[in-house]
């Protein structure tokens, strides 16, 4: 074999592997970034739970009594993570969400899941109700000491 | 009858036990449409068979406008309390109790419920006067043409999940007893006494992210007098349906079919609705299909109307919706007509609170 030839094969395949690391890095960074991520307070006894507990409970049914969840809290401190959550999770429309909790309440005597607009307020009521649970983007998450990452939703 | 009737004193007396500091955790929610509307092309429009509610050529806000006001009471972890007022511009806004009852949870996935609630025949009877949960102004009419919408009673309920499908199962038991029911009364056009008794039903329901499937049993038996006479004691009926919905990326398909027998009166009647809707950003237009068709039989019962409708619903906000309907019903029974051929202009906002 050409010892030139063998070099040119082997400076595609690095340019290649280069090419393959970046794309993973990138794609890495892109998802972390993207990610959104169950959370509750730092010392809070919940652990990861399946997603369609958490599909339950956002939906406004009893949370199982495995679960150590007490009850959800909707995060509308950000708009697009709201929808995202809503699309990635509960795989509805903000109007197609609103519409089957609104149906709910009024026929099992249901109630809202709580909401709260303010990241700071949300920061606080988790780390004064441990057994309840949110959602935020993992950036976010990471940089709050007083809340834990649970797990990664999406 | 004991649970009915109450008055505005009742609805403001739950607005106040809402504000009084109270020991149980108590949750209050509500629900109010206000429409307008008006019938053309035909003397009068019957838009809600069960409140009787009627349109003429004038403009009018009684028929289809309602508020309702539901007061959920925690007595313990597993034990709660609901009660819901409803007051309807058909029946003169006379506040009236929808639900009044007591749910104890048996454990993660069953309940059990005892004491007044919607009849949950059809796929909307149980949020029938809620109008923020569906796209139209109103459900159409010619599917949900039933006269008894509660019932006192039981029921066992089972809630949970398989997969991605959220289960519902709901098995009930009760009675009903009507005086001057508002349809019957107006149909025959004299006080109409009716009793829905040893009523047994099942109810089924499939929840999924792309499709919903519900199927409804019920069999129970008819007491009824007009002006006094009684014209059926005891007569057994059945109840049966099914509704199937879509939800495909934009779109939504609305589908339910039902049949309504009464063997000994050989009545036999089949209802039905679609409507077909597409989700465009805060705006949904829809368009909608229902009918009513009875059998033939020998006292020569042949009602028969359908329903073509159009419409759109916008969301303005995350608890309000504004409509627009037109409708155009054709009245094709012969020796059972009901109020003629009509067409049905609506204007209405709905909310939740």
């Amino acid at each position: 074999m050409m010892p030139g030839f063998s070099k040119k094969v082997s400076l595609i395949k690095i340019f290649m592997l280069v090419l393959l690391s970046a794309g993973c890095f990138s794609l890495a960074m892109a998802s972390e970034s993207d990610s959104g991520v169950l959370v509750a307070a730092q010392d809070s006894p919940v652990q990861k739970v399946d997603i369609l507990e958490i599909r339950r409970i956002y939906i406004g049914l009893e949370s199982s009594a495995g679960s150590g969840i007490n009850q959800p809290v909707m995060n509308l401190s950000d708009p697009f993570l709201y929808k995202t959550f809503l699309k990635n999770v509960m795989h509805m429309t903000e109007s197609g969400y609103r519409r089957k909790t609104v149906k709910r309440i009024f026929r099992q005597g249901g109630e809202r899941v709580k909401q709260i607009e303010s990241h700071a307020e949300l920061i606080e009521y988790l780390k004064n109700n441990k057994n309840d649970v949110s959602f935020m983007d993992f950036k976010t998450a990471q940089q709050i000491r007083e809340i834990k990452v649970i797990q990664i939703l999406w | 009858m004991l649970f009915r009737h109450v008055n505005l004193a009742a609805l403001c007396g739950l607005l106040l036990l809402q504000a009084m500091p109270l020991y149980a955790d108590s949750v209050l929610s509500g629900y109010a449409s206000v429409v307008a509307g008006r019938a053309s092309n035909g003397d009068e429009y019957l838009a809600d068979y069960p409140k009787a509610a009627v349109y003429d050529e004038d403009w009018s806000f009684s028929p289809d406008s309602s508020v309702g006001v539901q007061l959920k009471t925690d007595l313990d972890n597993d034990l709660m309390f609901v009660i819901q007022a409803v007051s309807n511009g058909a029946s003169d806004y006379d506040v009236e109790l929808d639900w009044a009852y007591l749910s104890y949870q048996l454990n993660a996935e069953f309940s059990i419920q005892a004491g007044r609630k919607r009849l949950p025949l059809y796929y909307y009877s149980d949020f029938f006067d809620v109008g923020y949960a569906y796209h139209w102004i109103r459900v159409p009419a010619d599917n949900y043409t039933w006269q008894i919408s509660n019932y006192n009673g039981v029921n066992l309920q089972y809630q949970s999940y398989l997969n991605e499908w959220d289960i519902l199962v709901n098995l009930y038991a009760g009675r009903e007893d009507s005086r001057n029911n508002d349809l019957l009364s107006l149909l025959s056009d004299a006080p109409v006494d009716e009793t829905w008794k040893n009523m047994v039903g099942l109810v089924v329901e499939f929840s999924g992210n792309w499709m919903d499937f519900r199927t409804t049993y019920m069999q129970g038996q008819i007491d009824r007098s007009v002006d006094g006479v009684v014209v059926a004691e005891d007569v057994k009926q059945v109840f049966s349906g099914v509704s199937v919905n879509f939800n495909l990326n934009h779109f939504v398909l609305l589908s339910e079919f039902n049949r309504y027998e009464r063997d000994a009166s050989d009545i036999v009647i089949d209802t039905s609705m679609v409507s077909l809707g597409y989700y465009w950003g805060q705006f949904t237009p829809h368009i909608s299909h229902s009918l009513l068709k009875q059998k033939h039989n020998a006292a020569g019962g042949d009602e028969y109307h359908t329903t073509d409708s159009v419409g759109v619903r916008w969301d303005y906000n995350d608890s309000t919706a504004f409509k627009i309907q037109y409708d155009r019903t054709e009245d094709r029974g012969v020796t059972v007509p009901v109020l003629g051929d009509a067409e049905m202009l609506s204007l209405g906002v709905d909310f939740v609170f």
